[in-house]
């Protein structure tokens, strides 16, 4: 073999690359791995644990909540004192 | 808009399995060119994997107008194995094997010695022409993309390429001639 060709075949051996099957499931997971577990948490009780971690959110709701509780007692003693003896 | 881009855009927006696509890609060529780069074969996979992971996380921060994702890709394996070889203790190294002593009608070097020699002598070279040669000549990439790869004009890249070529040329020819 004389110089020129051997030089080429070198590189022809050189240029092709085998890969271990399985190589992109191997970074994939890793990937996966590195993001953490995935969410499992509806979407609607995430949104509300974000809103009430806002304390200015989470005192209206608790006021919310107050007025309601208060609105449906009020409602209750009505009805009691207006029902016929 | 190339497959690449349309690619990025869904992994942009959450779909993650996307991105096997991109792996399935460049896995080849990336590997290619780490494995020509790197004296220790055992570690090539694992740098490419963590050159896809780097690339996975930095997606972000991949702008498509100012170069190929191909060419950002590679930039982040270049760098990947500027730092192995940094770390490489001095006796990994490659040395230039010496000419086998051969007498008479036994004295023809095989394909295999003749392939080491090249190989050793790709190892030794400076590492920016290493690097201009394996992404050119190796891997296949164009003068204009590995000038985007290594930040330098692509009059350099010719350079550099050429000063390779004779090098490694030259030192087949000295090997082969018994000067070695």
């Amino acid at each position: 073999m004389n110089d020129e060709n051997a030089y080429e075949a070198w590189k022809r051996s050189r240029s092709g690359a085998e890969v271990e099957e399985g190589f992109a499931d191997r970074v994939m997971k890793e990937i996966r791995r590195l993001q953490g577990p995935r969410e499992t948490t509806p979407v609607g009780m995430r949104v509300l644990v974000r809103l009430l971690s806002n304390r200015y959110v989470a005192a209206a709701m608790l006021i919310l909540a107050l007025a309601l509780a208060m609105a449906r007692t009020g409602l209750l003693v009505a009805f009691i004192l207006a029902m016929p003896e | 808009m190339t497959e690449d881009h349309e690619t990025i855009l869904r992994v942009r927006s959450g779909d993650t399995d996307a991105f096997r696509f991109l792996v399935r890609r460049y896995e080849r060529p990336l590997v290619c060119m780490i494995r020509n780069m790197i004296p220790n074969p055992e570690t090539c996979e694992d740098i490419a994997q963590d050159v896809f992971v780097s690339a996975y996380q930095a997606l972000g921060t991949y702008d498509p107008a100012r170069c190929r994702f191909s060419t950002w890709l590679f930039t982040i394996a270049r760098n990947k194995c500027l730092n192995a070889l940094r770390r490489q203790p001095a006796g990994l190294m490659a040395d230039l094997p010496e000419r086998p002593d051969r007498h008479g009608a036994h004295d023809r070097l095989t394909e295999k010695e003749l392939f080491e020699h090249l190989d050793a002598t790709l190892a030794a070279l400076p590492l920016e022409q290493k690097t201009a040669f394996v992404l050119s000549e190796l891997v296949g990439l164009s003068g204009v993309e590995i000038s985007g790869i290594m930040n330098v004009p692509a009059g350099t890249i010719r350079s550099r390429l050429s000063r390779a070529k004779a090098a490694l040329r030259e030192s087949l020819s000295r090997f082969a001639g018994g000067d070695a």
